[in-house]
């Protein structure tokens, strides 16, 4: 854009941004929950690798189903919390987008109405 | 696409997710995979949610380079819309993957070529979106730059498996699965569809919104002078 941006909304603070956009919201939330699981994964990498330092060595590979079956994961949860999470994140952010629709609309009707006014 | 009707719109939303309720029905029908068993049948969905986020880094990328060459607002809203959904569908993939890997693999996570550099793209547009949110005046030509480097970097994430040794399989999987596998196909590009229609839908609302701030920002300017 030719002009600088500002979100307009009718609550601006000094430097003419939003209020509302200033506060932390998901997005940072989301930020530093994708840095704590890199520094968690990382964290329990070192850990899996000091305690396969101290066995030996495994030299080939195990087909899954020779696996004792208390080792053995079960799939079903797996694909079912898979499939879930990805409802799940597909419905909040069409829930998102239509929340800040409603505000946009909203702040267009107020200031509709102010320019009406004046 | 962006002048899209409402009926449309809503037509679009009803058949995507009419796929999405019905693509498990087929993906319970796909043969197994031999050595992964069940687990493997998150690939439905795990492949196309980067296929979608790699999309919409494109859409992101080019719309950004129109933007910074040609000053085009229209083209930043579509940038802004789609790196919003680049994380969403990264994010898709991020959680699927690990979800798949567990079983698969035995580890949830593996530092290797692909997976981190997939992770970093995540975090580009990560970037992008908090560049946009917090970065004041200017950020929009900052975060432009940005996500041209955040294109450049997917061929990398595609070759990786390819180019260094990696626990991921190599890009040869998705161009013979029709011919290896084609109990397999099938679903697969039900969901690639499902995902592409949600992906259209999202991005036509998301742009949607961006609009509308455009046009209140233009009432706030106008009315200020």
């Amino acid at each position: 854009m030719a002009e600088s941006r500002r979100y307009p909304r009718v609550d601006c603070g000094e430097d003419g941004r939003s209020k509302k956009q200033m506060k932390p919201g998901g997005l940072l939330l989301y930020a530093l929950a994708v840095l704590v699981v890199i520094g968690g994964g990382m964290w329990a990498e070192i850990g899996v690798t000091e305690v396969a330092a101290g066995q030996p060595a495994q030299d080939e590979f195990i087909p899954l189903d020779s696996v004792p079956p208390e080792d053995q994961l079960p799939a079903a949860p797996l694909l079912v919390a898979a499939y879930s999470l990805l409802w799940v994140a597909v419905l909040v952010y069409l829930w998102s987008i239509w929340r800040r629709m409603i505000t946009v609309e909203r702040d267009l009707s107020d200031l509709s109405r102010r320019t009406g006014d004046s | 696409m962006m002048a899209m009707s409402t009926r449309t719109f809503g037509g679009l939303l009803c058949v995507a997710g009419a796929m999405f309720i019905t693509a498990p029905i087929l993906i319970a029908s796909a043969p197994y995979e031999s050595t992964m068993g069940l687990v493997q049948k998150i690939f439905y969905f795990h492949v196309p949610s980067w296929i979608a986020m790699f999309l919409a880094v494109f859409i992101c990328g080019f719309s950004s380079a129109v933007y910074l060459f040609k000053e085009k607002p229209a083209a930043d809203r579509l940038a802004v819309a789609a790196a919003e959904l680049a994380v969403l569908f990264g994010l898709m993939g991020l959680v699927t993957g690990p979800l798949w890997a567990i079983k698969a693999w035995g580890v949830w996570w593996q530092w290797d070529a692909r997976l981190t550099m997939a992770l970093i793209l995540e975090l580009i547009f990560l970037a992008y979106l908090l560049l946009r949110a917090y970065g004041g005046p200017g950020s929009e030509k900052l975060s432009a730059g940005l996500a041209l480097f955040g294109m450049a970097n997917v061929p990398f994430v595609y070759i990786s498996v390819n180019v260094w040794r990696t626990i991921h399989p190599t890009t040869n999987v998705l161009p013979s699965l029709s011919s290896s596998a084609p109990g397999m196909f099938g679903p697969f590009v039900w969901c690639m569809v499902a995902f592409l229609v949600l992906f259209v839908v999202m991005l036509t609302a998301r742009v949607r919104l961006e609009e509308q701030r455009g046009r209140l920002e233009q009432l706030y300017l106008a009315l200020e002078r």
